[in-house]
C-alpha cells in the first residue's frame, strides 16, 4: 500500500514536473518551448532620432548589476508565460499583460488563482526601460523593476503562490538549466536570478514605430504636422500640445509628455518620445477620499499623497483600455469627456488641471465635439502594431 | 569683458548646481537598484515599501536656467568643453537691448504662459475646500482605514486589507494580534502620516529614486 501510494506521488510529481507531460489537472500546459537557436535581438533598436536624446536616455533605469542581454531577456520571456508561477498553473505574468493589449489587461480586474480579482487595472507593461525613478505600481510600492516582478507570486489575488515553491519547479525543470546557464553563466537558479531575467525581459519592451514615430522621423519636430496624418490626427496632435488656440485648452502635453516644453524660448521640444509624467498625480477622477483607493497615500497615511498615482506611458492607449487605476473609463471617449467636463477638486488635484490664478476650481477642456474626436485620433497615431505582434515577445510554450 | 564673463560664470554655477535640469541629475544611484539586501538575500514582496522614503508629493516644475541654456548649444541637456569654449559668444546673445551689458532681468526666466480669456473652470458651490488645499483632517484618514472593516468588528484584519497594504499591518499592528485597531492606525497615522516630516523634494521632479534627502518621518521604523 506505502509502495503504490508512493509510486501514485511520484508519478504526480513527474507530471507536474516533467517538461513533456502537462502540469497536474490544470489546464494543459505543454512545456515544449519554441525558441529560436540564435535568441532574439532584444537590445539593439533602430531607435529613431527622437528617442535617441541625451534626455531620454538619461532617464534610462537600467541598473548597472542587471544590464538586458538577449540571453537574459530570452530567459525572463519564458518566465513570463509560465504558468507554474501561480499556485494552481493557471496563471502567468502574460495572463494578465497580454501583448496584444500592450502588456496589459482588457479586463477591468484581472482574474487570479481561483477566479479571485483585485481592485486595480493592470498596468501597460512598455517602455517601463524609461521610467526614470524606476518605481512600479499605480502606488510606486515596488521600489525597483527587479522587485516589482516576483511580488503578484505572492499576492493573494493574483498568482497566490510563494517564490520558494516556484524556484523549486523552476530547478525541477530541465529545460530551464540551460536558459539559466546561457543567461548567468552557470545553472544555478535562484530568486534572484529569475527576478533579474523577468525585468530584463520586460525592459526589452521598447515602443517606438508607431504612426506618431514615423510621422516625427519625417517633420523632425513635433509641432509640426506631419505629412502621414489626417487633417482630425494633426488636430489633436495640435491639442495635445496646447498649441491648439489661445486659450490652449487641451495641453494634455504638460502632463502626458513629460519636460516636453520646459520653457524653451526655441520652439522646439525637448523631448518627444515619452508620453509620460515625470511624477505622481491626482487628475480629479474623485472630489475626496475615495472608500477603496487612495494610491499612494494608502501606503504612507500622508494627507498629501492622497489620491496621487502613478500614470502609465500613453504609447498604445488605444490598446489597452479600460483606463484609469480602477479602469472605471472603457473608451479613450469616456477619457477625454472626464477632461472635457468631469474634472473634480480633489484636495491633492494636481495644479496643471486648477483653473490658477488664485480662483477656486478645476480646469476643464471644454473641446467641442470636433475637437474631442480629433483628440482621439491622434491618441490613436501612438499605437505600435509592430509590438503587438512581435514574436520575440510572444508565448514560446507550444 | 572677461571680468563680467567670469562673474556670469560665477552667478550661473551658484543658480545651475542646486537647480534640477534635465541632464543635470547626478549619477543615478540605479547601479546599486538590483541589490536590495547587501547580504545577498534576493528581492522579495514585502521588501517593497517606502524603504527610500515614500513617494514625495508633486513638486512645481522647475525655473528654467537661461544661462544654462544660452551655454548648451547642442540642446543636449550638458555644457561640453567645446560649448563652453564658446561661452562668450553664447552669452552675448543674452544682450537683449545689445547695451554690451547683460544686466539680471536679461536673464530672469520668463514667465509661464498665462492663460487666455477663454479660461474655463468651474467651482464647485458654495467655493469648495480652499485653494491647494491638503486633504482632509487626520480623522477623515484614520476613518476612511476603517471604512475597509467590512464584517463591523471594529477592527481590519489582513482578509480585509488590500493586498496592496500588507505594509500597513506589518507596520502598524504594534500588539501582533493581526488585526488593525483604530487606535493603531491612529498611531500609524501620526508616526508616518499628517505629523510626520513634510517630504519635499527640490524644484525639478524630485531626487532620483525618491529618496528624501532628510531621511524619513522621526519615529519610522525601517528594518
Amino acid at each position: 500500500m506505502k509502495t503504490r501510494r508512493n509510486l501514485l506521488a511520484m508519478v504526480a510529481f513527474l507530471c507536474g514536473t516533467s517538461p513533456f507531460v502537462s502540469a497536474g489537472d490544470s489546464p494543459t500546459i505543454s512545456t515544449k518551448l519554441d525558441l529560436p537557436e540564435t535568441p532574439f535581438n532584444y537590445t539593439k533598436f533602430d531607435l529613431p532620432d527622437h528617442f535617441q536624446a541625451r534626455f531620454v536616455q538619461r532617464l534610462d533605469n537600467t541598473p548597472r548589476s542587471n544590464p538586458t542581454t538577449n540571453e537574459g531577456a530570452t530567459l525572463g520571456r519564458v518566465l513570463f508565460y509560465d504558468r507554474r508561477f501561480s499556485k494552481d498553473g493557471t496563471v502567468s505574468c502574460a495572463s494578465c499583460h497580454s501583448q496584444k493589449h500592450a502588456f496589459s489587461d482588457p479586463d477591468r480586474f484581472s482574474k487570479g488563482v481561483g477566479g479571485k480579482r483585485g481592485d486595480r487595472n493592470a498596468m501597460p507593461l512598455v517602455n517601463v526601460k524609461f521610467v526614470e525613478n524606476g518605481k512600479f505600481f499605480w502606488d510606486e510600492r515596488a521600489t525597483t523593476l527587479e522587485t516589482q516582478v516576483l511580488m503578484p507570486i505572492e499576492d493573494r489575488n493574483e498568482m497566490a503562490h510563494k517564490v520558494d515553491l516556484v524556484v523549486e519547479t523552476l530547478r525541477l525543470d530541465p529545460a530551464y538549466a540551460p536558459l539559466f546557464r546561457q543567461a548567468f553563466g552557470d545553472e544555478d537558479i535562484t530568486a534572484e536570478r529569475v527576478a533579474k531575467a523577468l525585468a530584463q525581459f520586460v525592459r526589452s519592451i521598447v515602443s517606438y514605430q508607431s504612426k506618431f514615430d514615423e510621422g516625427l522621423a519625417q517633420a523632425g519636430e513635433i509641432r509640426d504636422d506631419f505629412a502621414n496624418f489626417t487633417e482630425a490626427e494633426n488636430l489633436g496632435k495640435k491639442i495635445f500640445l496646447g498649441d491648439h488656440d489661445r486659450t490652449s485648452r487641451g495641453n494634455c502635453a504638460t502632463c502626458h509628455l513629460r519636460n516636453y516644453a520646459f520653457f524653451r524660448n526655441d520652439n522646439k521640444a525637448v523631448q518627444s518620445a515619452l508620453f509620460i509624467p515625470d511624477r505622481l498625480l491626482n487628475n480629479g477622477l474623485d472630489q475626496e477620499l475615495a472608500t477603496t483607493d487612495n494610491g499612494v497615500g494608502d501606503l504612507t497615511l500622508n494627507a498629501r499623497h492622497y489620491g496621487l498615482f502613478k500614470t502609465p506611458d500613453l504609447r498604445n492607449v488605444e490598446l489597452t483600455a479600460p483606463y484609469m487605476h480602477d479602469g472605471r473609463f472603457q473608451t479613450l471617449e469616456e477619457v477625454v469627456d472626464h477632461y472635457n467636463t468631469g474634472v473634480k477638486l480633489h484636495p491633492n488635484l494636481d495644479p496643471q488641471l486648477r483653473a490658477g490664478r488664485g480662483r477656486p476650481g478645476v480646469r476643464l477642456m471644454r473641446l467641442e465635439p470636433h475637437e474631442s474626436a480629433a483628440l482621439v485620433a491622434f491618441l490613436k497615431t501612438l499605437t505600435d502594431h509592430k509590438l503587438s505582434n512581435d514574436p520575440k515577445y510572444s508565448d514560446p510554450f507550444r | 569683458m572677461q571680468v563680467r564673463l567670469a562673474g556670469l560664470l560665477g552667478v550661473m554655477a551658484m543658480t545651475w548646481l542646486p537647480a534640477q535640469e534635465p541632464g543635470q541629475r547626478p549619477p543615478r544611484p540605479g547601479a546599486e537598484r538590483g541589490e536590495q539586501d547587501p547580504a545577498g538575500r534576493p528581492p522579495r514582496p514585502g521588501d517593497f515599501g517606502p524603504e527610500d522614503g515614500p513617494p514625495p508629493p508633486p513638486p512645481p516644475p522647475p525655473p528654467p536656467n537661461l544661462i544654462f541654456l544660452a551655454l548648451d548649444l547642442d540642446k543636449a541637456g550638458e555644457i561640453s568643453s567645446k560649448e563652453l569654449a564658446k561661452a562668450a559668444t553664447s552669452l552675448a546673445k543674452l544682450d537683449k537691448n545689445k547695451d554690451g551689458i547683460i544686466t539680471e532681468d536679461e536673464v530672469r526666466p520668463p514667465r509661464p504662459p498665462r492663460r487666455g480669456p477663454g479660461d474655463d473652470f468651474e467651482g464647485p458651490p458654495g467655493g469648495g475646500p480652499p485653494r491647494g488645499g491638503r486633504a482632509t483632517d487626520p480623522k477623515a484618514l484614520v476613518d476612511s482605514v476603517m471604512k475597509m472593516d467590512k464584517n463591523n468588528d471594529g477592527k481590519i484584519s489582513s482578509a480585509e486589507l488590500p493586498e496592496r497594504m500588507t505594509r500597513m499591518m506589518t507596520e502598524g499592528d504594534t500588539n501582533k494580534d493581526g488585526y488593525l485597531e483604530r487606535s493603531e492606525v491612529e498611531a500609524l497615522s501620526k508616526r508616518q502620516g499628517t505629523q510626520g516630516r513634510r517630504r519635499t523634494g527640490p524644484p525639478g521632479g524630485g531626487p532620483p529614486g525618491g529618496g528624501p534627502p532628510g531621511g524619513g518621518p522621526p519615529g519610522r521604523q525601517d528594518n
